[in-house]
């Protein structure tokens, strides 16, 4: 059964340069426009079944709250059709219709009464509304002396208490604390589980990885891809990768007309070898040399290096400014030595950044651009060989109290 | 008539904003909602002050200077109410874009509630009025039971220009300052400061094209008289508001599905 469906929703707005233009159009009954048109969202469709979950991906911009609000029925579209079967209840936006004048308990009736439960009912839900906010005594004060967090979870909890059929949830999830964050995830999870409809839009992918059972990454108001939660979600981080990429690339082409500092190239040595290596065997020495250019006049900076491994674990970063020390400000190079460096067998890659003096600001970056790859001769499993050692107690030794350590030392 | 339905199926929510919307004008004092009666009280008292005991106004040659306090009074109250609906009714959608673009919500019940609200203090102040005169020895007919079927008509007829102007404003933004003119205009051509009867015979056409003339008058003659208002220009009345209300919910109803687009 599906209860949830788009089919080729379009949404164009027409923008007018002066508000007075709108009116001119209308007296002109459409012999001239006085508007430039901007499609929010062009040709969306999907079905969602029943009890499912969808979640939306895709850039600030790309047509997700638009798409959302279509559904929601609180935008009307330009073309295309949205229907939705059963009660609907969007959390298009936390604590819409709050009076700061009012107590918490007071706004959360009327908020709740605006969404379609009736006074009564709400009544009756309010203590579970108190208990989900966790905001103790201040459920009973203005909401204007509340903290910002208290306000999302006080809205949060009395959007959430209407039992609807079909939930919307646009990005709600990305304010309050960790601890509030987890449980808006588990309420959210309740709701799944109880069966619902969700459509969901978030920019953690994390959570739509674990949430959604089909996500859709829009992309300039246009389906990118839809479908199977890895296979969308991959296609969309391969795209934020690819994004950063030719950014670097094409900053390293025209560099010279470029104000700030650039890195110009990075090579993978062992040892002082001379000639580039991206095989090591764990405990060998990993030389990263990173060459930059500085325009003039030069500009002091300072050089990161991060290592990651294949899955993404950022295995070790570091740089110039966490050591202390000074590079040059004008164009040269840098070596970074890991002597004995532990790495356990895999795919690894090296990431270099060009940062300001404090260390903060990026001029330049190039991520997981360097992979190189380390196998192993010990038999220890993990991540990194770790130094360290075994030490046993020999009975015999017991009379002097003396512990003979057992190197098992690093190879 | 599926919009009456529509307003009574969201009887409790209009209700809600009501409430809050006179709660919170008098959020946060000290007496709260005994401001309201207050208010009024103080309106009355002036009015008796200036009008009778210093410019000695007469309504007609056999009333005493008395009696105009209470004839601008109870005048004054349904006006006042009129344009308060009105006034409000060109800022309450873009008051709530919030509502409107974010909450799966009836957006016709928003022009309403102002204008609710402003007959609430009407009939507090009404309130106030017959408790005045039956102090001051007033008699009171049983006539005064019509007095709900006008507010009824007043209430019609004002939600439907509340439509009318909501839907417009939001596209035409300059019908706020436009709409403050014509209430000018609007409350001194209606007879409130002076009796009808002084009105000139060729202007007479205004009065009768005017339809809070019959509703300030019905009031009147209801409280200070005793009579029921002629019953050809009750129906004239409720002909009219009918009519103003079923062509602003059309011109409300047919502009809403935009409004997202433009708040």
């Amino acid at each position: 059964m599906v209860t949830v469906e788009a089919r080729h929703l379009s949404k164009v707005y027409r923008i007018y340069a002066h508000p007075q233009d709108r009116l001119k159009e209308f007296l002109v009954r459409g012999r001239r426009t006085y508007h430039r048109e901007f499609w929010a969202l062009r040709d969306v469709s999907f079905h969602q079944p029943s009890g499912s979950t969808l979640g939306l991906i895709g850039d600030n911009g790309s047509g997700k709250s638009t798409l959302l609000q279509l559904i929601a029925g609180t935008l009307q579209p330009s073309e295309g059709v949205a229907r939705v079967e059963g009660r609907v209840s969007a959390i298009l936006e936390l604590g819409a219709g709050f009076n700061p004048e009012f107590t918490g308990r007071e706004n959360a009736l009327m908020s709740g009464t605006i969404m379609g439960t009736p006074p009564r009912q709400m009544e009756r839900k309010l203590p579970e509304v108190a208990a989900f906010a966790d905001i103790g005594d201040f459920f009973d004060q203005p909401v204007k002396i509340y903290s910002s967090g208290m306000y999302v979870r006080l809205a949060f909890a009395v959007a959430t208490s209407v039992d609807p059929d079909v939930l919307i949830i646009d990005e709600a999830l990305s304010v309050g604390d960790q601890y509030f964050q987890k449980r808006c995830i588990d309420r959210i999870e309740g709701f799944r589980k109880a069966g619902k409809t969700i459509l969901f839009c978030s920019h953690n992918l994390y959570q739509i990885r674990m949430i959604c059972d089909q996500v859709i990454w829009l992309r300039d108001g246009q389906t990118a891809e839809i479908g199977d939660v890895s296979h969308v979600i991959g296609a969309y981080e391969n795209y934020l990768r690819e994004r950063e990429m030719p950014q670097a690339l094409v900053a390293s082409e025209n560099g010279d007309s470029r104000a700030f500092p650039w890195i110009a190239g990075v090579g993978l040595t062992r040892g002082d070898e001379t000639i580039p290596h991206d095989h090591l065997l764990t405990g060998e020495e990993l030389a990263v040399t990173v060459q930059y250019e500085v325009p003039n006049p030069p500009t002091p900076l300072h050089v990161g290096v991060s290592i990651e491994r294949n899955d993404g674990v950022q295995v070790f970063a570091t740089g110039t400014h966490v050591a202390g020390i000074q590079p040059s400000s004008s164009s040269d190079s840098i070596r970074l030595r890991f002597p004995r460096l532990p790495l356990m067998s895999g795919e690894y890659a090296i990431s270099v950044f060009l940062l300001d003096e404090h260390g903060l600001h990026v001029y330049d970056r190039r991520v997981r651009e360097w992979p190189f790859r380390v196998l192993q001769q010990v038999r220890s499993l993990g991540l990194c060989n770790l130094e360290h050692r075994w030490e046993v107690w020999r009975p015999s030794d017991r009379k002097t109290q003396r512990l003979f350590p057992q190197e098992s030392g690093l190879v | 008539m599926s919009r009456s339905v529509g307003l009574y199926r969201h009887r409790t929510l209009i209700w809600s904003f009501v409430k809050r919307d006179l709660l919170a004008r008098y959020k946060g004092s000290a007496v709260g909602l005994f401001w309201s009666v207050i208010h009024p009280l103080i309106m009355l008292g002036l009015y008796t002050v200036v009008f009778s005991a210093i410019l000695k106004v007469r309504v007609g040659a056999g009333e005493g200077t008395d009696y105009f306090a209470l004839y601008l009074f109870c005048g004054l109250l349904p006006w006042n109410a009129f344009a308060e609906g009105l006034n409000r009714s060109t800022g309450v959608i873009l008051e709530h874009a919030n509502l409107i673009k974010r909450v799966i919500f009836p957006s016709e019940i928003l022009p309403v509630y102002p204008v609710i609200a402003g007959i609430v203090n009407e009939l507090i102040g009404f309130g106030v009025l017959l408790c005045v005169l039956l102090v001051t020895g007033h008699p009171i007919r049983p006539v005064i039971l019509v007095l709900p079927a006008i507010l009824l008509l007043q209430f019609v007829l004002t939600t439907g220009l509340a439509w009318l102007i909501a839907g417009i404003t939001v596209f035409v933004r300059d019908l706020g300052q436009i709409l403050g003119v014509i209430l000018t205009l609007w409350l001194f051509l209606t007879p409130i400061f002076y009796p009808p009867a002084m009105v000139p015979e060729q202007m007479r056409v205004l009065l009768t094209i005017n339809p809070m003339y019959t509703v300030v008058e019905a009031y009147r003659s209801l409280i200070l008289k005793g009579q029921v208002p002629a019953l050809w220009s009750l129906s004239a009345l409720a002909l009219m508001a009918l009519l103003v209300n079923w062509l602003g919910y059309r011109v409300f109803a047919r502009m809403r599905p935009a409004f997202a687009d433009v708040l």
